[in-house]
């Protein structure tokens, strides 16, 4: 059986390409993924206007440098806590140089207390919304290959919806629900893991 | 088409409460094998078939495929074969199979058809087609626009030809949705073959059970076929570029319509409008009908509008045969003259009576017919109705969840400005907060009058004010009572506690609120110190004696002085002369706590005389904002004299005899 070139295991993921190459456009292709992450999780942490654009830079700079240096074979596990991690420390950086210019910046004081002592929580909070960017960016590529009706099945079916009552609510029959549900969780599962290698440097083993 | 899907931001939510479950399940290795699994049935199950086509000469291209003409050698004979385009990849080849399995559902002279489908050695699909020599209907009306002859009798007939075709194709619930005079091939021997079902849908059934590749087949599971096909703008009935709406087979009768209306004018349509043009009434009749902007008012069926254009047809014969037979009749009756009157005469006997029996029947049948139309127009008018009814409720919902979206930006965001406004950086000034905290409420109520969603911030921030500004009772009803909130769980179950005892002008008596302050220390939790002290500023504007802010002042201290096993306070209003004992009392202010001033929390009894004689206070920082006369530090430890420069109104110090240099004292002196 032929198989994908794209999906041999030898294939290089976009962090090894970007560093091999040492070619600009891959790494900013590369920063695009992450950027609107960053964004967010600054913005969980409290931080708001050109504050958060001014740690936002920081965060960037960090991972550019990071990634750069990254040893891939630490497993991909360890990725997800090791940019928790830079995300985190990047932010106390930022606000204890603030004060120590004694710059008034937005974040509410509370909220800069649950960064520097709820560490393990706040990265634990990061890992999480890193899952859950990967996995909407998933499904947000598998737009153009699945209906709404589909995915829809198959959010149902993951709500432990039975087949039945799937094909009721979405008036489907139920021939069409199960080989949906098939077919959309499997293409999930691929783009997943197509993504999480792209990103995270990690290989199929 | 994607954007306006209703269920992608529902499902993405949905399937985004999983994403650690999936994350997880995706980074288990899996054999390559098993992620092959299932992505493209039909593709893969065509794998396995070996190749038999030789030579490949490219004939035409589409949006989504190319045609060749290739060799079959197993049968010997030349034959079409469409691949995908060569940009495509694998995500878009079940949509192209599509075509090949909706062909091979037809069976009809006037469709082409299917041979095969397989994978060649790339691993790409095709199929092949029959491979007719001629031309396209539409070389053929360019030709005819170049001088070609090309008469009318002789288009309406090929347009027959499809619509029988595309009837029958309707009758196997497969709808093409893509006709225009390139889709018809028109043969060597004038065979008319539609082709290029690659928009086409196989409708659901009523009932019964669907065979397997009907599964596949069917228009719901699937998204827009391929991004790069869309249907012949010119061509396209209006209601299928709407999204969600259900393919029907009044598009197919829009389309033919068009084809008709091109082929009595020399230019392609570029729109529902039909022009005015010269030409016969009733094939226009026909073009308007079949192109009405309303579905439920075109030819319900394809066998309609063939109805009408078999027997315009049938009528254009006879009259140009007419001529002949008046000939024929004419040569008849000069040679046989006398039977040829009398039967004559018979004939116009039984003219007279049928023509009686006639105009009878006609008189009912034309009161059925009135009777038919009045029932049809009800129904059209019904169905216009739903379909208006649907797409104002469409747009309510759309404006309704714009709005929402808008208005939880707006909570979001007073929310924010609220709590920035209660925050320290903006009041220097205890006697600014009751007015921020009166301006806080105010716009948070104008945002709650939009009625904001619950899981909104603004229903936490409400409740901290108006706890803050100890109506207790107002607060546990904010958010109609349902105050589930992680963020003040604490605060709740508090305001439950001292809610009752809130009087009237809206304050707890003094005792209670002495011990609600002692509570909210005692919670511990460095968030809820700012909430102390600023209901200790707010508390100043409610009238109390000056003895019971001393009694809520001891308990404030003695809970800010855990430590402390002995802590008294008396305070004398007369000459407002404050003495507070305690050997283990050094904490007179909130100033190491996050979110709190570095002033004193005497301040709140506004001391001038101030006796610490034998207390734990060690710096003079503690009294912070105080502007006292007289101040006894003797037996206590304090270091710095500093901080006293800070009190111009200050006459009087007692320090312990011999504790400081004269060095250190002389700063008291630079101060006068």
């Amino acid at each position: 059986m032929p198989v994908n070139p794209d999906m041999l295991p030898t294939r290089y993921s976009l962090i090894e390409r970007a560093r091999s190459h040492n070619d600009s456009k891959t790494w900013e292709d590369l920063l695009d993924y992450y950027e609107s992450f960053i964004a967010k999780i600054l913005l969980r942490m409290g931080f708001r206007g050109m504050d958060l654009e001014d740690v936002r830079q920081q965060v960037s700079l960090k991972l550019w440098q990071g990634l750069k240096s990254y040893q891939r074979d630490a497993g991909r596990a360890r990725f997800r806590n090791w940019l928790s991690t830079l995300i985190r420390n990047a932010a106390i950086n930022w606000i204890n140089a603030q004060r120590k210019v004694g710059r008034e910046f937005m974040l509410q004081s509370d909220e800069f207390e649950r960064i520097a002592t709820e560490g393990p929580e706040m990265e634990q909070l990061i890992e999480q919304e890193w899952q859950r960017h990967v996995v909407t960016l998933a499904v947000e590529n598998l737009k153009q290959v699945f209906s709404g009706k589909a995915l829809e099945v198959f959010a149902l079916s993951l709500e432990g919806e039975s087949t039945d009552s799937i094909a009721a609510i979405l008036d489907l029959r139920k021939e069409s629900v199960y080989v949906l549900r098939t077919r959309v969780k499997a293409r999930v599962r691929q783009e997943i893991a197509r993504l999480q290698l792209e990103l995270e440097g990690g290989r199929h083993e | 088409m994607n954007e306006s899907d209703p269920f992608y931001e529902k499902s993405l939510q949905k399937i985004g409460f999983f994403a650690a479950e999936l994350y997880a399940d995706a980074e288990v290795p899996t054999s390559i094998k098993e992620a092959r699994d299932d992505p493209a049935p039909l593709f893969h199950a065509l794998k396995s078939i070996p190749t038999r086509y030789e030579g490949a000469e490219r004939i035409g291209r589409g949006g989504t495929k190319e045609i060749f003409r290739v060799r079959d050698l197993r049968s010997t004979r030349e034959v079409a074969m469409a691949k995908p385009l060569p940009s495509l990849g694998e995500d878009d080849f079940d949509a192209f199979l599509r075509e090949a399995h909706i062909t091979a559902r037809l069976d009809h002279p006037g469709i082409v058809k299917l041979f095969d489908m397989g994978v060649d050695e790339d691993g790409r699909p095709f199929f092949t087609m029959e491979l007719k020599k001629g031309r396209s209907l539409r070389e053929m009306l360019w030709e005819a626009k170049e001088g070609g002859e090309f008469p009318l009798r002789r288009r309406l007939s090929i347009l027959l030809r499809v619509c029988e075709a595309i009837a029958y194709a309707h009758s196997r619930r497969v709808l093409h949705l893509d006709l225009k005079p390139e889709n018809v091939q028109i043969g060597e021997f004038g065979e008319v073959q539609v082709c290029d079902w690659g928009m086409g849908v196989v409708l659901r059934p009523r009932e019964g059970e669907l065979e397997q590749t009907e599964v596949f087949l069917d228009p719901d599971l699937y998204g827009p076929l391929l991004r790069h096909s869309r249907g012949t703008p010119g061509y396209m009935a209006p209601e299928l570029s709407e999204a969600g709406r259900p393919k029907s087979i009044e598009m197919d009768v829009f389309s033919l319509g068009c084809m008709l209306q091109e082929l009595l004018t020399p230019q392609a349509p570029d729109g529902p409008e039909i022009p005015h043009e010269p030409g016969d009434e009733v094939l226009w009749a026909i073009v308007a009908k079949a192109k009405k902007k309303n579905p439920a008012r075109r030819y319900p069926s394809v066998a309609g509008l063939q109805r009408d254009l078999s027997r315009y047809l049938a009528g254009y014969s006879t009259s140009v045969e007419h001529a002949g037979f008046f000939r024929e009749v004419q040569l008849f009756y000069r040679r046989h003259r006398t039977p040829c009157l009398l039967v004559a005469g018979l004939l116009l006997l039984i003219v007279a009576g049928t023509t009686v029996f006639f105009v009878w029947l006609r008189q009912s049948r034309e009161e059925a017919i009135v009777a038919r139309q009045l029932a049809e127009r009800s129904q059209e008018l019904y169905r216009a109705q739903k379909v208006e009814a649907e797409t104002a409720l469409r747009n309510y919902l759309a404006a309704t969840e714009e709005s929402d979206r808008r208005i939880e930006e707006q909570a979001r965001l007073t929310a924010e400005s609220v709590r920035l406004l209660t925050g320290r950086s903006y009041y220097q000034d205890d006697d600014i907060l009751p007015k921020l905290v009166r301006e806080g409420l105010r716009r948070l109520d104008r945002v709650i009058a939009l009625d904001p969603p619950p899981e909104s911030p603004i229903w936490d921030r409400k409740f901290w004010l108006l706890f803050l500004s100890q109506d207790l009772k107002g607060a546990l009803e904010t958010r109609g009572g349902k105050l589930d909130i992680d963020e003040i769980r604490d605060l709740v179950a508090l305001a439950s506690d001292y809610a009752p005892a809130q009087t009237e002008s809206g304050s707890l008596p003094s005792p209670d609120f002495a011990r609600l302050m002692r509570d909210l220390a005692e919670l511990n939790k460095p968030s809820r110190s700012p909430l102390m002290e600023r209901m200790l500023i707010y508390d100043m504007q409610f009238p109390r004696s000056d003895e019971e802010r001393a009694a809520i002042l001891r308990e404030v201290l003695a809970a800010v002085n855990p430590d402390a096993t002995e802590v008294d306070l008396t305070f004398d209003p007369r000459d407002r002369s404050l003495v507070v004992c305690g050997a283990k009392v050094r904490v007179l202010s909130l100033r190491a706590r996050h979110g709190c001033s570095d002033l004193s929390l005497l301040r709140f009894l506004k001391p001038l005389r101030i006796v610490l004689k034998g207390t734990g206070v060690t710096d003079l920082k503690e009294l912070n904002g105080l502007q006292p006369v007289f101040l006894d530090l003797r037996d206590t430890d304090v270091g710095v004299l500093q901080p006293l420069t800070r009190m111009p109104s200050l006459q009087e110090v007692k320090l312990t005899p011999g504790r400081f240099t004269e060095e250190e004292l002389s700063i008291l002196e630079k101060r006068e």
